[in-house]
């Protein structure tokens, strides 16, 4: 079981992407890369702010990368970042994210009328990382 | 140049954000937007579900958007944060939502039974259909 976050972690949600056919839909004219910023929290066993890219084209991930430096990720079109425990209660559906960014607990940058107007794929793109099989690095036995 | 919306909180709320945003990538986009705000007009924005609320202050070249409910707005709307999102996607005629298109009628349905209340709405319909313009991402 992949842990969370990990490079690991991150390329079996870029399979779980591609063999969406419902995010291939919600997404079909979307353009824009998007990174996620999973913010350091020590005590939880992340020490460091990690970012990872997702390479989103016209319904398909065309690649993800992870550990990029803050340098590379600021250049994404959209970025989502929130602390680590945060993340956890997006993938657990314990949070919903436009809630979330309501409420200031995950914040986005980028063009929001663009990310309105793909809400679905959006909330599609946070079923398919809850779908993926996950070990927590604040839960490793 | 487009209007940069100003946020005079030192740490504006996540809903604040998000609307200041959407309006301020809705004029750039859309210059010609900038026409709704010719005339002044205050409002407040609130999502009980998530505990957020915001006012919104048009004025001729300048949107200002605060945390909370600040004095009191000629129009108040108070729904939950999944009505708030899709209403930016609901087709308008006139700035209102269409009751020609099922999206339209839907939020009818909810003004109806409560689950979207808009104080002020038959003094100041013009104001309203100038927020709805600027909020909206079609």
């Amino acid at each position: 079981m992949p842990e969370f976050p990990s490079g690991d972690w991150l390329n079996v949600y870029v399979e779980r992407i591609n063999s969406s056919s419902e995010y291939r839909e919600a997404a079909a004219t979307w353009e824009g890369d998007i990174c996620y910023v999973f913010e350091a929290e020590p005590d939880k066993g992340v020490p460091e702010d990690l970012w990872a890219w997702l390479d989103l084209w016209h319904g398909e991930c065309r690649g993800g990368k992870y550990g990029l430096t803050p340098e590379e990720g600021e250049k994404a079109k959209f970025i989502i970042r929130a602390p680590y425990s945060r993340w956890k209660e997006v993938i657990n559906k314990e949070l919903d994210p436009v809630k979330g960014m309501m409420q200031g607990k995950l914040k986005l940058k980028g063009d929001l009328p663009t990310i309105v107007r793909y809400v679905k794929a959006a909330n599609e793109l946070v079923n398919l990382a809850a779908s993926v099989p996950t070990e927590f690095v604040d839960e490793k036995a | 140049m487009a209007v940069k919306v100003e946020y005079p909180d030192p740490e504006p709320n996540g809903l604040a954000s998000m609307l200041g945003g959407l309006i301020e990538g809705n004029l750039e986009a859309h210059p010609n937007r900038e026409a709704l705000l010719a005339k002044p007009a205050t409002y407040s924005i609130t999502a009980p579900d998530v505990d957020v609320s915001v006012s919104i202050r048009l004025a001729p070249g300048a949107v200002t958007v605060r945390n909370g409910v600040v004095g009191t707005p000629q129009i108040s709307i108070r729904t939950n944060s999944d009505n708030l999102m899709g209403m930016s996607s609901v087709p308008l005629k006139f700035g209102l939502p269409d009751s020609m298109t099922k999206e339209g009628r839907e939020v009818n349905k909810k003004l109806f039974k409560g689950e979207l209340k808009v104080k002020g709405m038959w003094t100041h319909l013009g104001a309203l259909a100038r927020l709805n313009k600027l909020l909206s991402v079609r």
